[in-house]
């Protein structure tokens, strides 16, 4: 029908034919179908995605740190010594040996004049400076006589400082005293014990 | 036959501006996500740590900056600078990202030779994070291996990566 009619219309988008000298309908820029709007979206969005893609990561760095502090040491200066003691025939009792070396007496014991070496125990503690730790004493200690039968128990352990210490300048000395239960009528003689341990922690 | 032609025109004026339309719709689709972004806010610091001179051990650092000790390790009472490593994620709201963290890391005495090897690196959150308001925070612990007497002083890491990842 369009091939035999003249017409003074301009058809936007048409192509004209100046050979046949009318339109062809076939040579009309036809607007995009559904389908090829699709694929131009499809390359659209293609596009965005590869955008999306360049900034979708990002990364931040940092660092690790610790620090190890000084080991915690213990090393003896001196063992700890009730010196000599007498006790009653019929009464026992017992011996308070302070941190600072004094001994305090009970019951049937007296402590003579010639006090024999008296010491309490006393220890050097090294470690990292200002920290404080933590003071474990044993809870019984058996001393035994030197025939290697009768015996004596030094318990109520007690140190100065007490429980806690402090490395005010990396080091600290601690002194350990105890009490010692004398039976009444004690077999005379050296008692000696095996030894105890004093450890310390960081706390 | 004028009303067809003029019917015609119409049509492909219409084609016309819906060709037109159709490419207005795909511009708008092309707007950009904004890009995600991760900024440090804090260092990883293990803080102070003793151990046995015979024993090694372990200190676990969470993402919450509390610290864990195992063996021969111990927590001293001053516990020096204790804190998660800390970020800041910025992008697109409510959109969800995955993190990457290092998977080990050794941290190097200052004299230079000893060394201490932090691993099993943890996030909160874990793996996924999600970005409410346009933002979020994520802390990252690790735990540390401490051999037994290792050498006292302080140790140090070269830089390590956290990396976010739009999902």
């Amino acid at each position: 029908m369009f091939k035999t009619q003249k017409s003074k219309v301009i058809m936007p988008n048409a192509q004209y034919s100046k050979q046949f000298d009318v339109f062809d309908i076939n040579n009309i820029q036809k607007p995009l179908n559904i389908i090829q709007m699709k694929k131009i979206l499809i390359l659209l969005i293609t596009v965005v995605g590869f955008v999306i893609n360049s900034t979708a990561q990002s990364t931040a760095t940092a660092t690790a740190t610790a620090t190890v502090i000084t080991p915690i040491t213990i090393s003896k200066n001196s063992d700890m010594s009730f010196g000599n003691v007498s006790v009653q025939s019929g009464t026992g009792g017992s011996v308070i040996l302070a941190p600072n070396g004094t001994r305090t007496r009970t019951a049937g014991v007296t402590l003579p004049a010639v006090t024999g070496s008296v010491s309490a125990a006393s220890f050097t503690v090294n470690g990292e400076g200002s920290y404080t730790y933590d003071i474990s004493l044993p809870s019984t200690v058996t001393l035994t006589h030197s025939g290697g039968v009768q015996t004596m128990a030094a318990n109520s352990f007690i140190s100065n400082p007490s429980g806690t210490g402090q490395l005010a300048s990396g080091s600290q000395n601690i002194a350990v005293g105890a009490t010692l239960t004398v039976s009444a009528g004690q077999l005379s003689g050296v008692y000696t014990s095996t030894t105890f341990n004093v450890t310390v922690n960081y706390n | 036959m004028k009303q067809i032609v003029s019917l015609f025109v119409a049509v492909i004026l219409m084609a016309t501006i819906s060709k037109a339309q159709s490419k207005a719709t795909a511009i708008a689709n092309a707007k950009i996500v904004t890009p995600i972004s991760i900024v440090k806010n804090t260092d990883l610091n293990f803080g102070n740590i003793a151990v046995q001179a015979t024993t090694g051990g372990q200190v676990i650092l969470s993402p919450n900056s509390s610290r864990t000790r195992t063996s021969g390790v111990t927590l001293p009472a001053i516990t020096g600078t204790v804190s998660a490593a800390g970020f800041t994620i910025t992008g697109e709201s409510n959109y969800t990202y995955s993190i990457t963290l290092p998977t080990s890391l050794t941290l190097t005495h200052s004299a230079g030779s000893k060394t201490m090897m932090a691993t099993s690196f943890t996030s909160n959150p874990v793996s996924t994070g999600l970005l409410t308001n346009g933002t979020q925070n994520i802390t990252v612990g690790a735990t540390l291996t401490v051999s037994a007497a290792q050498l006292a002083g302080v140790y140090t890491s070269g830089t390590f990566d956290v990396t976010v990842t739009y999902n």
